[in-house]
């Protein structure tokens, strides 16, 4: 605990918000867990300090007056040294969303949060090593398309971001989807990508009025359900579970439900030749018809 | 240029929501009960912390496990695989593991694997409990 407290006192967070109340609950939490917090009460304070002072981390809310958040995330880009930088903010539009892609921010979070939790993003963003970029190929609300790394921790960050663009679905469909989509992620840079930081998973999400579609094409050479040995859905019905034991001989972490709980949640599910490439659909028709009801 | 006015309502969420793995232990006679708080997935290490906590359990010869789910947030791929791991070592020992029922998020994806259909589960302790008990007095799911 000393040791960990030590270490946290090295590190330096700035939390900008105008909203006093929001900045001195997460700058009290982030004091009394050891770090050294410096307060801006807008964007353009922040951007200053930043210039000024070598932060490892920065909360940072969208809207701000003088300067917004995404205005301080593209100036802060530019600098020799940026922090890790997150988002937050009770928009949960596309656009703000998309902006804080296309900014390169670290995380995104939304209000409300607790202030136990904005400690844990500080100390779980503050472990990992500085982000390899993520490529912004398309940032259109209804089309999005992203090249990013082959590391577990990219793939939860497009995932944090992702997911907050279905916000409009309802819970349970908005959960199935986002645990989908993270495990096809997951084995593309797991398994395709053999968590080489230097190859690249490219992700399209199309969203209509309806259907959602995912598609994930990993670098790697594909693989056949017949060989997956170390998975469910290379199991008999009969014997589902077969495939931990398998996984423990292998040495293998734990895991190997993905592919099989990607199957019952998608409605459809179309892998390409090599299976280097899979397509995740499902069918919005419910929600299209109670946005065509609302006249939306 | 973005425009805007600042949101200043609903910052925090007060439930105190819990993000990493918290794992408690306690017993009840011979059942071994792990109380889950928070997320069982690959991200921050937390399905490896589970599979430690129960491999260590289990090495001690423990027999009969009841994990309660009520409070665990998030299970992905990973998470699942360390209780299956467990549900079938414990099962070959002669032995058992039973839940009590997950909610929110976390039932959401136990559901599309169907594993409590396969994992006898309960809606609470007491019910929980009374199962591991000879025939007879074995309370129904």
């Amino acid at each position: 605990m000393t040791t960990k407290r030590q270490s946290a006192h090295k590190k330096r967070i700035l939390v900008a918000d105008d909203d006093r109340t929001t900045r001195f609950g997460i700058s009290s939490m982030l004091r009394d867990s050891g770090y050294a917090v410096t307060e801006a009460t807008d964007g353009a304070e922040a951007l200053g300090k930043i210039r000024k002072v070598n932060f490892a981390l920065a909360f940072v809310d969208i809207w701000m007056p003088k300067v917004t958040g995404l205005e301080v995330l593209a100036a802060a880009r530019t600098l020799p040294s940026c922090p890790k930088i997150v988002i937050m903010t009770s928009d949960k539009t596309p656009d703000a969303i998309l902006g804080a892609v296309r900014e390169q921010a670290y995380e995104y979070l939304s209000k409300p949060f607790s202030p136990k939790e904005a400690v844990e993003v500080a100390e779980r963003v503050l472990r990992q090593e500085a982000p390899r970029p993520i490529e912004i190929v398309s940032a259109k609300p209804e089309w999005v398309e992203l090249l990013i790394p082959c590391t577990r921790e990219a793939a939860d960050r497009i995932h944090s971001f992702l997911k907050k663009l279905d916000a409009d679905l309802p819970e349970e469909q908005r959960d199935t989807i986002g645990l989908a989509f993270r495990e096809l992620l997951l084995n593309a840079v797991e398994w395709g990508g053999q968590l080489d930081p230097n190859r690249k998973v490219r992700i399209a999400y199309v969203r209509s009025s309806r259907l959602l579609l995912y598609r994930i094409a990993d670098p790697g050479t594909g693989f056949r359900f017949n060989k997956l040995k170390h998975a469910a859905v290379g199991q008999p019905e009969s014997d589902p579970f077969t495939h931990v034991a398998v996984r423990d001989k292998m040495g293998l972490r734990p895991g190997g439900f993905g592919i099989a709980m990607t199957r019952a949640i998608a409605d459809e599910l179309l892998y390409n030749q090599a299976q280097n490439e899979v397509i995740f659909i499902k069918y919005l028709t419910a929600h299209a018809q109670d946005d065509k009801t609302s006249g939306r | 240029m973005l425009s805007g006015t600042s949101s200043r309502r609903n910052t925090f969420d007060l439930t105190q929501r819990i993000v990493a793995l918290q794992i408690s232990v306690r017993e009840s006679g011979d059942i071994t009960i792990l109380d889950l708080r928070g997320r069982a997935t690959i991200s921050d290490g937390e399905s490896e912390l589970l599979k430690s906590k129960l491999e260590e359990l289990i090495a001690k010869g423990v027999q009969k496990v009841l994990l309660n789910l009520a409070n665990l947030s998030h299970v992905d791929s990973s998470g699942f695989s360390v209780i299956v791991r467990v549900y079938v070592s414990l099962r070959d020992r002669g032995g058992d593991l039973r839940f009590i029922r997950p909610c929110g998020r976390a039932l959401t994806a136990f559901n599309v694997l169907r594993l409590l259909e396969v994992i006898p589960t309960f809606g609470n302790e007491d019910d929980a409990l009374a199962s591991f008990r000879p025939k007879g007095y074995v309370a129904q799911p």
